[in-house]
């Protein structure tokens, strides 16, 4: 018998430490390799670690809400195995791309020959010797990477992306049937939903409900925690930090609304629709690249400003944790519809909690989407080194004058802040006038698609 | 211990010069490490069991019975031969011949990439150390950086059935002096089967008895078992399946056949084959802290390391006991030894079974396949519809591929053909490169071949 301690990997983007969510094995008892042993918290996401070598469960590192520091003891085992590992690499967690994947350790080799049939062996990543053993060296999980052959081989380049941290390309639309299956459900379920007109407004939820009673309840304290403890301490500091300028705009969203029913009565077969967010992310890009003070990073420590060379959009999604923002990349190089696809597919990874840390980072100006749950006007506040961030609201049947005649429209409110040490109120009178051109006619956005 | 013997320092010892071993101290020495061999035949036996005792003798028996064979069978083709003759003396002088060229040439490629060889028996002394005992009675401790132990694995002897001069193991029966007039082979597994068909070929007569209902009870695929039977009767080769051999004594063979009845032939002699046992068990692994598996295998990590330090290879570990799986490994090892992340992780270890026909199987069996959950479906053509095949007169077999039904993913084949062998390094290439089932369908095969088949068989997937 030998002793192994598993060590608490880093499970996220240098984060220190995690809290014991809950464990699923108890001391005494058995595992086996890659057996999920432990949820831990971190600030990012609930991740599950599994077991990194088959034995039995000796210790708990902590117990449940414990919050052990990275490289503490997780976990001791007993293994049958000869040698002793006290200092392996602790495998990546699963169902998160936060880190690339140490070599597991104790992979069967021998399933060729066994004429009995043993534990079902998991679907293999595609990919050709070479790149494994690339992948390897690299030490990246391959089943982490989205290939890019037709059958979702993964090539050595794709390797050298994920090791990069640069999103992988989507592949090129070949074909109608393609698009059709890349544009699947556009929608963020629960953000970004439909708005305006096609919604009642303001209330989603009964405002009596049947067990209503007129009770007092106790009053109580608890533990600032997990991702509300780093939203509390990230907002302290960009309000502290940032002096805010705001302006506020009313847009005519006519035009838009005909353009979304349009695009979606195109769509229409397939199944999916559309919602405006994909438009409004459009629009911020254009606004972006022609204004580049609002795409940059300001570092006071260098006394420096950094203007990106990409788009990477963060989409503020509400979880019932509290806020995550999920990143666009390059979203200047991406459609509408494709935008649409990548915002839906980040708003339900973030509800589960399940976003990797490439998607939440790397991102260049924020768009908050207070519309989609009713609101009309806010106060976006900017995610530091970002300079910018945008809010829409509610899209509303409003009357208005044209023509100097009073007349019904639809009313996109908007809320751009910035940061005013880098950016005048001149310019951000020139960036919203922009993003109001290009939403009130999206014709406009045409050019720059 | 010898007390006051001072160990010398030394960076990377291999232990074995199998096709496991030599590989690893080339690609050691290739990698810039000082590198010591060690054998307990020194420089006579590089190559080991492969080289001297199993593939490479068998292989050349195989090749010169079915030439033999063919000779006397080919009167339909035209072909009549008169005083053939089969001399077991002067094969004997070949088989030693293609025995030393190979030798040599390993032996030249280890003296020129630098590497040391030592002559002895190793043994660990703790986990930094072996001792060699040398030929010349000396003790040698070598203390080592790092070390791969390569050191094979023997025959197996079942009880009642001690090898001798008439109860045989492969290298015996390979090296036997005149061609035997008969010749008993317990267990239909490769080897049997293999040295049954060759001498078949030479005009012994060859019984089989297999304790299983199927020939080659181990392969992953059951379907090249009844094939290779009928081929095999056809050369005058009986089976006596679900049957246990009992004893041997004065030229008789006594077993219990399927139906539980006491029955006896005649066989001059007996070659046992019923599997191999791996040499783990004078290595004194326990001083290194390294325990073996109930069967002697050595556990080891996805990069064959079972401590830091000390990587295992080959026939020691788990896995199908294959020359070209120890060479597989012996570079992930040593790459793992030199600080690499790596792993030993082929998707399509080809089994090579070199009967007539041939048989080649390599990834994953239909039922393994399912039930890994994979939506899988086999497509199969026989070699008959293979116009080479005709002309060749040889149309025993099939050809069958297992693909992936939801992406087209090409995952294993089982080859039953003259030069299945051959055939199946198409297939493992596309295995590996993660290949569709259609590019092998769209891939132009040369015409006219038995490769073509392949083409035909992807070719009929839905």
């Amino acid at each position: 018998m030998a002793t192994h301690n598993f060590l608490l990997p880093d499970v996220g983007e240098g984060l220190e430490a995690g809290t014991v969510v809950q464990w699923l094995v108890a001391p005494g008892q058995s595992v086996t390799v890659d057996q999920i042993i432990v949820e831990i918290e971190t600030d990012k996401a609930v991740v599950e670690i599994p077991a990194p070598v088959t034995g039995v469960l000796v210790s708990h590192g902590g117990e449940t809400g414990a919050t052990l520091p990275v490289g503490a003891v997780l976990a001791t085992f007993e293994t049958d195995s000869a040698a002793s590992h006290q200092e392996t690499t602790p495998p990546a967690p699963v169902n998160t791309t936060a880190q690339p994947a140490p070599v597991a350790q104790d992979e069967a080799t021998a399933a060729t020959t066994d004429t009995a049939i043993g534990k079902p062996t998991p679907k293999r990543a595609l990919a050709s010797p070479a790149t494994r053993k690339y992948a390897r060296n690299h030490q990246v999980d391959l089943t982490l990477i989205t290939g890019t052959g037709s059958r979702g081989q993964i090539t050595q380049k794709d390797v050298e992306q994920y090791i990069a941290g640069t999103p992988q390309q989507a592949a090129p639309v070949t074909a109608p049937t393609d698009t059709a299956s890349q544009i699947q459900s556009t929608q963020p379920a629960g953000h970004g939903p439909e708005q305006a007109t096609e919604q009642p407004p303001v209330q989603a939820q009964p405002l009596v409900t049947p067990a209503f009673t007129a009770q007092s309840h106790e009053p109580r304290t608890e533990p600032l925690s997990g991702l509300r403890k780093q939203i509390a301490v990230n907002m302290q500091a960009a309000w502290r930090d940032i002096p805010h300028v705001f302006t506020f705009e009313e847009i005519d969203a006519s035009a838009l609304a005909e353009a979304r029913h349009e695009l979606n009565e195109e769509i229409a077969a397939t199944g999916n629709r559309i919602s405006f967010l994909p438009f409004f992310v459009k629009a911020c890009v254009i606004a972006l690249q022609a204004h580049p003070r609002f795409n940059a990073s300001l570092n006071m420590n260098d006394e420096t400003v950094t203007y990106h060379g990409n788009c990477n959009i963060g989409i503020a999604t509400a979880t019932p944790e509290g806020l995550i923002v999920t990143v666009v990349h390059n979203a200047e190089q991406k459609s509408i519809l494709q935008i649409g696809d990548e915002i839906a597919t980040l708003a339900s990874l973030a509800r589960e909690r399940r976003v990797s840390v490439e998607q939440i980072r790397g991102g260049t100006f924020t768009i908050s989407n207070f519309g989609s749950y009713g609101g009309t006007l806010g106060t976006p506040i900017i995610r530091p080194p970002e300079v910018g961030i945008a809010g829409f609201g509610r899209i509303h049947d409003k009357v208005v004058a044209h023509d100097g005649q009073p007349v019904v429209r639809k009313i996109l409110p908007i809320a751009v802040s910035t940061d005013h040490r880098l950016n005048d109120g001149e310019h951000l009178g020139a960036f919203v006038s922009t993003l109001s051109r290009l939403l009130s006619n999206p014709v406009r956005m045409l050019g720059h698609l | 211990m010898v007390v006051g013997n001072a160990p010398e320092a030394t960076d990377l010892v291999v232990i074995g010069a199998g096709p496991g071993g030599y590989t690893a101290a080339l690609h050691a020495a290739k990698r810039g490490r000082d590198v010591i061999l060690i054998d307990r035949s020194g420089d006579q036996q590089i190559g080991g069991v492969c080289l001297h005792a199993g593939c490479i003798p068998s292989k050349s028996l195989i090749e010169a019975s079915a030439l033999f064979e063919r000779s006397q069978n080919s009167q339909s083709m035209g072909v009549s031969v008169t005083g053939a003759a089969f001399d077991m003396t002067q094969f004997q002088q070949y088989k030693a011949s293609v025995i030393d060229k190979l030798a040599n040439g390993v032996k030249s490629k280890l003296k020129q990439a630098g590497v040391s060889i030592i002559a002895g028996n190793a043994m660990f002394t703790n986990d930094k150390t072996v001792v060699v005992a040398t030929d010349e009675g000396q003790a040698r401790f070598l203390q080592f950086r790092d070390c791969v132990i390569a050191t094979g694995s023997r025959p197996v002897a079942i009880p009642d059935f001690e090898f001798g001069d008439t109860v045989l193991d492969a290298k015996a029966a390979l090296d036997l002096a005149v061609t035997p007039k008969s010749i008993a082979v317990i267990g239909a597994g490769y080897i049997g089967l293999e040295l049954g068909c060759a001498f078949a070929k030479l005009g012994s007569k060859v019984t089989v008895i297999e304790a299983e209902a199927n020939l080659l009870p181990t392969m992953p695929s059951a379907g090249p078992g009844p094939v290779l039977q009928r081929s095999m009767e056809k050369l005058g080769v009986s089976f006596y399946t679900r049957s246990k051999a009992e004893s041997y004594a004065k030229n008789t063979l006594r077993f219990v056949d399927a139906e539980g009845e006491p029955r006896s032939i005649k066989a001059d002699y007996v070659l046992s084959a019923v599997g191999r046992k791996p040499n783990t068990d004078h290595l004194e692994l326990d001083s290194a802290g390294i325990n073996v598996s109930a069967s002697g295998h050595i556990p080891v990590n996805a990069d064959c390391r079972v401590s830091p330090h000390i990587a295992a290879i080959g026939d020691i570990v788990d896995g199908p006991a294959l020359a070209h799986k120890a060479s597989a490994e012996a570079i992930v090892a040593v790459d793992a030894l030199c600080g690499d992340s790596t792993a030993f992780e082929p998707q399509a270890i080809p089994l090579i079974v070199f009967t007539d026909p041939e048989i080649a199987i390599a990834g994953v069996s239909l039922e393994q396949a399912r039930h890994n959950g994979i939506n899988a479906v086999a497509q199969r053509l026989p070699m008959k519809a293979s116009g080479r095949a005709t002309t060749m007169n040889h149309t025993e077999g099939y050809i069958e591929l297992i693909s992936d039904s939801d992406d087209g993913a090409l995952l294993g084949a089982t080859i039953v053909a003259a030069h299945a062998s051959e055939l199946i390094a198409e297939v493992c290439v596309a295995i590996e490169m993660g290949a569709g089932i259609e590019d092998l369908a769209l891939t132009i095969h040369p015409h006219p071949t038995l490769s073509e088949l392949l083409m035909d068989v992807a070719a009929s997937a839905k």
